[in-house]
């Protein structure tokens, strides 16, 4: 298949730098080491035109680069554009049409007011559902509640996630937010779509990160710890939520779940990275992944299966809720948090010796979803 | 609150498709529901830009299929 041989980071949060100089930071120590050898570059990203006037984002990237002839190309699958690139990426170097892939994931959002943001993340929506005036993090307000009411979670038990989260990435240098919180902290937040509060959804950032994606019989050239990617499904949904037949499952994250477990044979992760763009969600992607009987991933939470120190730790980066979530930038982070835990590189949020570890990145509310399975082991 | 019903199958939806994803038919017809029947909702209190500051959200029965809709709230 395919293996990642290097990554590279930018810091999350409020940048002042322009997208360009974003993306570089996270691309230039790959590009300065292996730049002869990139034959082709992915830059993940949803909004470059929305938030920041630019079209062609990708060929700008590689000219800013000065690796002007490198072909590239521009994903966008809304916050699942992470997973997407990656799925590109492995099909790239699998087929023999690229023997280096340079993937780039950036965004740079803060410059626009809240309200701005929230619609325009909200245009993935039917027209009808639109109209109506969601946000993305209001559907997971629903869900809330439809989980809570469904399985008799408790309230404490959702927010327990963001003091997990928040505490893994006070021990990850790139995260966005850095600060320790109790429940009471994130229960007395302010309230974005009751019942969830501020510290329960994710913040709006600039950032990047960059993988360098190579066939994994070269793996060995590039390094001594690379990291195979044994099994990436993908699978999709309905983008319009009013034809769903359940909330508090996703079939396009148990599906894409399916077809990665299968083909790497491996059934049950050491560790995962999940799409927390809200507390919920990161409970219901467990249970649709088959880490949890359904409607039990609460009681994982609580029992502190998903702590760092867990059985199962789950966003040990500090997910999108802690590290931070542009958007473009999202999937291949995840990626690149286990690329680190999996060469024993995570600092003080490393999981004890694991072998393999996976990734999930999911756009809309499950329109799309990318799972992978890596491992040290080819 | 009006639904399209697919004119050969009778399928419900309340977003537009070009397609009818139970039989394939390619021809709808609009007629009204009556009003949701809300199953969940919920205050929200940031909104996207061209809505008002607050309103309450809401996923709700509408004939055979389902609809997100704002609710008054009251004064
Ligand atoms: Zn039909």
């Amino acid at each position: 298949m395919a293996a990642i041989v290097s990554a590279g980071f930018s810091r999350f949060g409020k940048r002042k730098e322009g997208i360009l100089d974003i993306a570089a930071e996270s691309a230039l120590p790959i590009v300065r080491k292996h730049r002869d050898s990139i034959d082709f570059v992915l830059v993940s990203n949803c909004y470059s035109g929305e938030f920041n006037s630019i079209s062609g984002l990708n060929n700008l990237v590689t000219t800013y680069l000065s690796m002007d002839t490198v072909p590239s190309i521009r994903i966008d699958n809304t916050s699942g554009s992470g997973g997407a690139a990656l799925f590109s990426a492995v099909s790239l170097v699998e087929s023999g049409r690229a023997k280096a892939v340079l993937l780039t994931g950036v965004e740079k959002m803060s410059d626009r007011p809240t309200k701005e943001v929230t619609r325009v993340i909200s245009s993935l929506l039917g027209e009808r559902e639109k109209a109506a005036g969601p946000s993305l993090p209001s559907l997971a307000g629903l869900l809330t509640r439809l989980y809570m009411d469904e399985f008799g979670a408790s309230r404490e038990s959702i927010a327990q996630v963001a003091v997990k989260n928040h505490r893994n990435g006070a021990l990850n240098p790139n995260a966005q937010i850095q600060k320790v919180l109790t429940l009471e902290q994130v229960l007395q937040s302010t309230v974005i779509m009751d019942p969830l509060r501020l510290f329960e959804i994710s913040p709006i950032s600039d950032g990047s990160t960059s993988l360098l994606v190579v066939p994994d019989d070269m793996a060995e050239s590039y390094t001594d710890k690379p990291v195979y990617v044994k099994g990436i499904g993908m699978s999709a949904d309905s983008s319009f939520l009013t034809d769903r037949k359940t909330f508090t499952d996703i079939p396009a994250v148990r599906r894409a779940g399916d077809i990665a477990r299968k083909q790497s044979g491996i059934d049950r992760p050491d560790f995962a990275e999940l799409h927390d763009m809200a507390t919920v969600l990161e409970i219901v992607q467990s249970e649709s992944l088959g880490f949890f009987p359904r409607g039990e991933g609460w009681k994982a939470v609580v029992d502190g299966v998903t702590e760092i120190g867990g059985e199962l730790p789950i966003n040990t980066s500090g997910g999108l809720n802690s590290k931070g979530h542009p958007i473009g930038a999202s999937g291949v982070a995840q990626t690149a948090e286990v690329f680190l835990q999996l060469r024993n590189e995570a600092g003080q949020r490393q999981v004890k010796n694991p072998s393999n570890g996976m990734m999930m990145s999911m756009a809309g509310f499950g329109n799309s979803a990318t799972v992978a399975v890596m491992g040290v082991e080819q | 609150m009006n639904i399209l019903k697919c004119d050969g199958c009778g399928h419900e939806m309340f977003e537009r498709r070009a397609v009818c994803p139970e039989c394939r038919g390619e021809s709808f017809s609009e007629s009204e529901a009556g009003e949701p029947q809300t199953i969940v909702s919920s205050l929200l209190t940031v909104t996207p830009e061209g809505f008002e500051d607050s309103y309450d959200l809401a996923v709700g029965k509408l004939g055979r299929t389902l609809a997100i809709y704002r609710k008054a709230v009251p004064k």
